[in-house]
């Protein structure tokens, strides 16, 4: 696709000497290298919550925490997961990728980059810190629904304001990533011939820019209701707490494809690598992404049939919903299409893409039951729902992640990562995560509530297999771990192209990337 | 696009402060524009 154009001549600096190369860097790789760190340390922080969830829920009856702790788990766990961990992921593939694969020097704003990623951990301890206040963190639930929220002690503005950090760093990533893609492109880079990641971090950046302003208005709403005397969610003084449902999930639908989207793209960069072929219709996977984008805020309210609406919105929401049907089978049928006849071998991250593949699929096929209106009746709240999200954002989301770092690790470490301890993490993965979440249907279908810390012994033997699945999966990934550091300190050195003639432009850089890439534009032919 | 020459690259960067500058605002906007659709 293109000549090799990295140049040494950057003679001035390398990386600056100890902590003042991450603390200030402006550079994109190490940046990248951050997020991801933070992102690989709060899967721990989020996975040892689930922990205390599952422990809890091991047998019937209360074990080891009290109601409102656990209450406290359920909430931290799932912000700590989606605003913590694999958003802050997905953000480190970007900073180290989107340059590599668009032949840019770096991101366009790198001083803001560094503010981005700083943020984060500042508002992550906030955030924990929480736990430590009188009242304890929030325990309303990832949706924040007042009133409960408006319920927590002296931890609300403490967790507000770290809500809008969170969103604050997500917004100037957003920014830096849409301004780098339009103006930093190598030469010949034309929009339809950039790489599917780039793609749908494009449109994943249009989207935090288009909802989490609304997350932060609705979650300021709260803070005035709160103490400045309002009342836009206080039914008492005239207010509707409804709409913060309202508003929440019209934040809180694109938010799902924010995370997806990414991992989307990171899928569609490895199975054609490990297919040898170009991935199929390119172009239609582009607009199949911009699709899903759109639809995804005209279906917000499918989170809330149950709240009552009138017919007419409870058809359009449920006709708009299961449309995005339509769009995510292009994807998959696409992928399957790249396989189709492919020469096909099977790496630790096309493992992880096959895997992604069949699960993501269940996790969207139980989005469709959930999406018709007077079938939700029955399931919403349940453990189907857990069941079903759990799908999407585990074996997908986290399947992606966790795939990509091993396709594109040996172009950040210059060395191959154990195949076979990596093929060993996939499977233990594969088979814990399906043992965790796979009784949870059946559980959620035959009654049983989502949020509470007991259950009625009917639902016991699931459980008790879950929460074995929880344990299994949540030490599984301390291999992940063990490869990583592994791999970093050593191992056979990897060459530039690493796998057999992957395409993209990150493959013409040695292996480690250096430390500054595409000094000069590349050619590409 | 990624330019060599001086000059080009002066233009890059107007338009790379310009571009961050109208998201930067259309996210605040939305933001603060959002609160106000309640109030009206």
């Amino acid at each position: 696709m293109s000549e090799a154009a990295t140049h040494d001549h950057h003679d001035d600096h390398g990386p600056e000497k100890g902590w003042r190369r991450w603390v200030f860097s402006t550079n994109h790789k190490d940046i990248g290298t951050m997020y991801l760190v933070f992102a690989l340390t709060m899967l721990f922080v989020g996975g040892a919550m689930s922990f205390v969830i599952r422990a809890e829920l091991f047998q019937p009856g209360l074990q080891f925490v009290n109601p409102d702790f656990f209450n406290q788990m359920t909430t931290l766990h799932a912000l700590i997961m989606v605003f913590g961990m694999i958003m802050p992921a997905f953000a480190g593939f970007a900073n180290w990728m989107i340059p590599l694969q668009i032949g840019a020097p770096d991101m366009a704003l790198p001083r803001m980059n560094n503010w981005s990623f700083w943020i984060l951990p500042f508002a992550g301890v906030m955030l924990l810190s929480t736990l430590f206040m009188e009242g304890g963190a929030p325990a309303s639930g990832w949706t924040l629904y007042p009133p409960l929220v408006l319920q927590m002690g002296n931890g609300f503005p403490f967790a507000m304001f770290s809500v809008h950090l969170l969103g604050i760093s997500s917004i100037m990533a957003a920014i830096n990533i849409i301004v780098t893609i339009l103006n930093l492109r190598a030469p010949g880079m034309t929009l339809m011939r950039m790489p599917m990641f780039v793609w749908t971090w494009l449109i994943t950046a249009y989207l935090l820019i288009a909802v989490m302003p609304v997350l932060a208005g609705g979650v300021t709403m709260l803070i005035t209701d709160q103490f400045f005397g309002t009342s836009f969610f206080q039914a008492a003084g005239g207010g509707d707490p409804v709409l913060f449902q309202h508003i929440f999930w019209f934040f809180g639908h694109p938010e799902v494809y924010i995370i997806i989207l990414p991992a989307f793209g990171i899928i569609s960069e490895i199975i054609p690598t490990f297919a040898r072929k170009p991935l199929f219709g390119h172009d239609a996977m582009v607009y199949a992404v911009a699709g899903i984008a759109f639809l995804s805020f005209i279906v917000w309210a499918h989170h809330m049939f149950t709240v009552g609406m009138p017919l007419a919105g409870q058809l359009f929401f449920m006709m708009s919903t299961t449309l995005i049907a339509i769009p995510t089978a292009v994807k998959v049928f696409n992928w399957t299409a790249t396989m189709w006849k492919g020469a096909m071998t099977f790496e630790t991250p096309m493992l992880f893409a096959i895997g992604f593949l069949f699960m993501f699929t269940i996790g969207g096929f139980s989005g469709l039951m959930l999406a018709i209106a007077p079938a939700d009746f029955q399931y919403h709240d349940s453990y189907f729902v857990v069941a079903h999200f759990h799908y999407v954002l585990v074996p997908g989301a986290l399947f992606a992640a966790i795939g990509g770092a091993y396709y594109w690790m040996p172009k950040w470490t210059g060395h191959m990562y154990d195949e076979k301890l990596g093929k060993i993490h996939f499977w233990l993965s594969a088979v814990f995560v399906n043992l965790t979440f796979f009784p949870q249907h059946f559980v959620g279908l035959a009654g049983m509530p989502r949020r509470i810390p007991d259950y009625s012994t009917q639902f016991a033997d699931f459980n008790m297999m879950s929460s074995v699945g929880a344990f299994g999966f949540g030490l599984s990934q301390l291999l992940l771990v063990y490869v990583i550091i592994k791999c970093v300190r050593g191992g056979e050195k990897a060459t530039a192209e690493v796998w057999d003639h992957p395409p993209g432009l990150e493959w013409t850089v040695p292996s480690p990337a250096p430390h500054h890439t595409f000094d000069e534009p590349p050619v590409l032919k | 696009m990624t330019n060599m020459t001086a000059e080009k690259n002066e233009a890059q960067r107007r338009t790379i402060k310009r571009t961050a500058i109208i998201l930067g605002l259309l996210a605040v906007g939305w933001y603060f524009g959002f609160m106000a659709l309640r109030l009206l």
